[in-house]
């Protein structure tokens, strides 16, 4: 799978360049995104926009990306599409990750975060 | 009951089921459903697939599963076939703990697997599963005219 990395103030941008995060792929992200973590990358914006379809294998693969931080860093999400915002509602993880509608706004709370 | 019904097969390899989630909500395009709800449907009937493929086939490919789609006056049923190991049927019981409920606050119990059949679960109006002669069977259902009277109830 394709991955964007690029930085912006504290954080890193990760955009999927896929439209589907689904379980063909779910852990070929993994282990991108656990190497991203194991690198030292502690801010994370995780960029949907171009995702339409997300199913449990890819939502479970962004949790445990979560889980992978250990609470020592912060993973945000934004640019969720009607879709996908629905499944995290769904499945209640928007209640665990913070959701942004833009990356400016993702880049800008973890940057009030760290001062 | 009289309705239509078209059959989808796929053989049990996980770069296929985008084909049948496609096919699944162009479907539901000619079905009185939004364009999400479509995509819920179609998400719902992936996770099956996935399941047969994972669960039931153990990722070994080579296998079957079909996906029959029923469009009826009143409701849209759609079953996930395949051959392979049996679930257990405990897993849809009313009883069945749901991962979804977990606190949210406690970073170790949110869950990574186990949320297809809740999304299924919560999706769906019903879902039954049956074996029968070595055929498991995952059915589906949704009932239109609920959910439009739900959403937008008749005026009197």
């Amino acid at each position: 799978m394709q991955l964007d990395q690029r930085k912006a103030g504290n954080a890193l941008i990760v955009t999927p360049l896929e439209d589907r995060l689904d379980a063909r792929i779910a852990t070929d992200f993994k282990e991108l995104m656990t190497e991203l973590i194991a690198s030292g990358t502690t801010r994370i914006v995780l960029d949907l926009s171009k995702v339409d379809f997300i199913d449990s294998s890819g939502l479970g693969a962004i949790v445990s990306s979560l889980k992978r931080m250990g609470g020592q860093g912060e993973l945000v999400v934004c640019g969720l599409q009607e879709t996908t915002m629905t499944l995290f509602k769904l499945t209640r993880m928007d209640r665990v990750f913070q959701i942004f509608d833009s990356e400016q706004q993702a880049v800008s709370a973890l940057g009030a975060e760290k001062g | 009951m009289s309705g239509r019904r078209i059959t989808l097969a796929i053989t049990s390899d996980l770069q296929n089921v985008p084909l049948i989630g496609q096919a699944i909500q162009r479907l539901c395009s000619f079905v009185p459903l939004s364009d999400l709800e479509s995509h819920q449907i179609a998400l719902c009937v992936v996770e099956a697939v996935n399941n047969a493929i994972v669960h039931a086939y153990g990722r070994e490919a080579e296998h079957e599963v079909e996906v029959i789609f029923g469009q009826y006056s009143d409701r849209l049923i759609v079953q996930i076939c395949d051959a392979g190991r049996t679930m257990d049927p405990k897993c849809l019981t009313p009883q069945a703990p749901s991962p979804l409920d977990f606190d949210p606050g406690c970073l170790e119990r949110i869950p990574e697997r186990g949320l297809g059949l809740a999304i299924i679960r919560t999706t769906m109006d019903e879902v039954t599963y049956t074996t029968s002669h070595g055929k498991n069977i995952l059915t589906l259902t949704r009932f239109l005219q609920s959910r439009q009277s739900r959403e937008a109830p008749l005026r009197e």
